[in-house]
């Protein structure tokens, strides 16, 4: 298992090394650059002059592969370059909102799966049925409702009418952990339904696929409860599918965010990508993206790892 | 026969008349101090170094730590700041005296030295390449020089009457040189004023906190102990948050939701007018119809003012006539030229020489109000037979367009307050202006009209020739104005000492709590 792991993790050099190429030259044919968005916020004269020197002293000017490369050359050497917008260092900016992001994803992942995973089996336990019905309509409401629709409808409840929790902003779990909490819940919940909804319905569908097997019915036979049916013999191979569903929306989660953080004004990571594409802030798009791809390859990596775990047959020796 | 009825009523009218002036509460005998006051705002700041910070927000806050050198008054004038009185000996010269015993937060000297260095950091090409954005507001200046420790000395190149009016904002922020020698580029996450407040925390996108600072001049301000300034770019967010107690001030309401959120009580709208103008923009280069004189004028007769005004503003702010807002010494508020009158606007579409239909493309933002406006404008102008293809691009894409001169008309076109018009209207109608540039306008007589305001000696004098400026800028028709739009803020009832500037920038330092 460790040389594999090893292995996974050479493999995502390659992986990471095409993403930001391709990044890269999708941001430079976008319209625009960063100097005209540092012009525009100004609403005064800046000479065609200056704006050129500005380009110089960002390298703007140079070629496109010697942009690349002298990119790449500083990221070797731990430099992720300084945002063009704001001057500040990408990497501390960065590093300052891979938490809100990453506790309110993982959050809704949790949440997602302590819904999902014993509404799904209740539903194929009990195919036709009102608990069934329930669910399923339960399911395809959350998958129908866009986030900024979810995210508008709690604001309005939970924090305008009940006043409950804050209807925006960050507190980080070290300064105050309840604050924290209080903060992340509502921008959680959001995420929380549409992939709640997702994994419901493959875990239903997995466990109807599992529940018609051939040793299912033994197991039956054999006189065992059903609930033991369903935890001891069904639950592992059912689960398959529903761990390849949570690990991409894991990583999915991450740009899902991007409206749930705009919505609830969180400093994320999702916010940061938006921003830099809107102002072509080329270093800090680059940064974003090449940690987001990290985020992926290891949920990746994650979901390879628990299938050997849950299935002995697919582990690589 | 003028009866007293008939006189009271006349007094009522002509108050309604007057332009709205925006919340200014007075401050009461006894001003409880202390507390901390939360603002939610549109956009994060970004920075705090004044020769870099471009947005709003960023003015904002780097004004409350460093102050400024000059301030606007009540109507419109210069006043005071930092610079405790000023001389102007003759038209290329400026004398400015500093206040007395004026401290940077770090402890160093505010002195006229230090007003030197920074006008030179404004200038200084490193600055610049670093995105240094200022050096075009003080472009006449020629020389800086220090007389002695409070009195500073600058000569401009050519007469511009005008020429302190940027000191009344970021360009007039003096930071301290220690500062600026120590932190160099990162000056902007560690600043030193001398302005009321001084930056503790700056947390991207999430916050922002300023506290007082015991040692500001203007004594016994600030009131506040702190200011937090949270970042909230959904309307309705940033709504939701003043509804429900979470922040104290909410900038940039909603329009739609003003005159519901009028009849609130939780709660109190401040509007002040003026705060910007809107104008649609044709591209005068030969490609694009708008090289067309009689073509652009047309639509100065056919867009529909009033539907405008009530479609993408909802009825607020006012009609706009020309790029001279509602509060400036310069506004004339009997200036209206122009009602709409199909019949002649389709005369001059026939004389254009421009051959039916008329197509033309409009790269247009997600601006909610520039959206509306721009579908209003498409119906005015299909009436005269010309299409307009309204394409939706990114604000990189539009300023991209903008900026090779390749847009063909701009439906985005606005400008926010500044205190004197010159420091916008130089811009886009001088032929060596930027916005002239892109738009391909150039004309000889409004370049002498621009010099003749910036070498006027009264302000009777500059008032004359914007009017004149105004009549050519609606005759040539490059920039067709259309509306002054309103800055709406958000209060909740404890905020007490808030007086509404018109460039809707907080001065935190009147402000206090009650209650």
């Amino acid at each position: 298992m460790a040389r594999y792991i090893v292995h996974r993790a050479l493999a995502a050099i390659p992986v990471l090394l095409l993403t930001s190429i391709i990044v890269f030259l999708l941001m430079r044919m976008l319209p625009g650059d960063p100097v005209l968005m540092i012009i525009s916020q100004a609403q005064t004269d800046v000479s065609a002059e200056i704006a050129e020197r500005m380009r110089q002293e960002y390298g703007l000017t140079q070629p496109l592969y010697m942009q690349y490369f002298a990119w790449l050359s500083r990221l070797l050497s731990g430099d992720l370059g300084r945002s063009i917008i704001s001057r500040q260092p990408a990497f501390d900016i960065l590093l300052t909102r891979i938490l809100p992001t990453a506790q309110i994803s993982l959050t809704a992942w949790l949440l997602a799966m302590l819904i999902s995973v014993p509404v799904g089996i209740t539903t194929a336990a009990s195919q036709g049925s009102w608990k069934d019905w329930l669910g399923t309509i339960g399911s395809l409401l959350g998958a129908a409702m866009p986030y900024f629709l979810t995210g508008g409808v709690l604001i309005y409840f939970v924090a305008l009418r009940w006043r409950w929790l804050p209807a925006s902003g960050y507190v980080s779990p070290f300064v105050d952990p309840v604050r924290s909490a209080a903060t992340t819940i509502l921008p959680a919940l959001t995420l929380t339904l549409w992939l709640a909804s997702t994994v419901t319905r493959q875990t239903r569908a997995s466990f109807i696929d599992v529940l018609q097997q051939a040793y299912i019915r033994t197991a039956r036979a054999k006189g065992l409860s059903e609930t033991r049916v369903i935890l001891w013999h069904a639950l592992k191979n059912a689960m398959l599918p529903v761990v390849t569903v949570l690990g991409i929306q894991l990583g999915s989660l991450f740009s899902g965010a991007v409206i749930t953080e705009t919505i609830f004004a969180v400093p994320g990571v999702g916010r940061l990508m938006v921003d830099g594409i809107l102002s072509r802030d080329y270093p800090m798009v680059q940064a974003v993206v090449l940690f987001l791809t990290l985020v992926v390859v290891l949920a990746n990596l994650l979901v390879d790892v628990a299938y050997g775990v849950l299935d002995p047959r697919s582990r690589t020796t | 026969m003028l009866t007293r009825r008939r006189l009271l009523h006349a007094v009522a009218a002509g108050a309604l008349l007057v332009p709205r002036p925006g919340l200014a509460q007075g401050a009461p005998a006894a001003i409880k101090k202390g507390g901390t006051l939360t603002t939610a705002i549109f956009a994060d700041p970004l920075s705090f170094d004044p020769h870099i910070t471009g947005n709003l927000q960023g003015r904002a806050a780097t004004r409350a730590i460093h102050d400024t050198l000059l301030r606007v008054d009540a109507e419109g004038r210069l006043a005071p700041g930092l610079v405790e009185s000023w001389e102007h000996p003759d038209d290329k010269t400026f004398i400015l005296k500093l206040r007395a015993n004026l401290k940077f937060q770090d402890g160093t000297v505010l002195d006229a030295a230090a007003v030197k260095y920074n006008i030179d950091r404004i200038r200084d090409p490193k600055t610049a390449a670093n995105g240094g954005i200022r050096q075009g507001e003080i472009a006449t200046l020629d020389s800086v020089e220090v007389v002695d420790a409070r009195t500073v000395k600058l000569t401009l190149k050519s007469a511009f009457a005008a020429f302190l009016f940027p000191f009344t904002d970021v360009t007039g922020c003096i930071g301290s040189p220690a500062a600026f020698e120590k932190y160099g580029i990162d000056y902007g996450q560690h600043p030193s004023g001398a302005g009321p407040f001084k930056l503790v925390e700056y947390a991207k996108d999430n916050r922002t906190v300023l506290e007082k600072n015991p040692d500001y001049w203007e004594k016994p301000k600030p009131y506040l102990d702190r200011v937090i300034l949270r970042p909230i770019p959904i309307d309705s967010t940033r709504l939701a948050e003043l509804r429900s107690g979470g922040v104290d001030i909410a900038e940039a309401l909603p329009l739609q939701d003003i005159s519901r959120l009028r009849a609130a009580k939780e709660f109190v709208i401040s509007e002040k007018v003026g705060y910007r103008w809107e104008y649609f923009g044709f591209n005068l280069a030969d490609a694009y119809p708008g090289r067309s004189k009689k073509f652009r004028q047309a639509f100065q007769w056919a867009i529909d003012r009033d539907a405008l005004h009530q479609v993408a503003y909802f009825g607020t702010g006012s009609i706009g006539y020309d790029g001279i807002m509602p509060g400036s010494p310069f506004h004339d508020p009997n200036y209206k030229p122009y009602k709409r009158d199909m019949d002649k606007a389709k005369r001059l579409i026939d004389e254009s020489g421009l051959t039916l239909p008329i197509v033309i493309q409009a790269p247009l933002q997600p601006d909610p109000v520039k959206q509306r406006a721009g579908q209003v404008f498409q119906a005015n102008a299909a009436e005269l037979g010309v299409k307009v293809e309204i394409q939706p691009v990114d604000s990189a894409g539009y300023r991209n367009a903008l900026n090779s001169g390749k847009l063909p008309i701009d439906l985005f076109g606005w400008w926010g307050y500044r205190p004197d018009p010159d420091q916008y209207l130089g811009i886009l109608l001088q032929s060596t202006g930027s916005y002239a540039k892109y738009n391909s306008y150039s004309n000889p007589k409004m370049d002498q009209l621009i010099s003749a305001e910036r070498a006027a000696s009264s302000e009777a004098e500059r008032r004359k020739v914007f009017r004149e400026i105004s009549d050519l800028m609606n005759d040539d028709a490059a920039y067709v104005p259309w509306h002054y739009g309103s800055d709406f803020k958000g209060l909740h009832p404890k905020v007490k000492g808030f007086v509404h500037a018109q460039d809707a920038i907080i001065a935190f330092q009147d402000i206090y709590l009650e209650g």
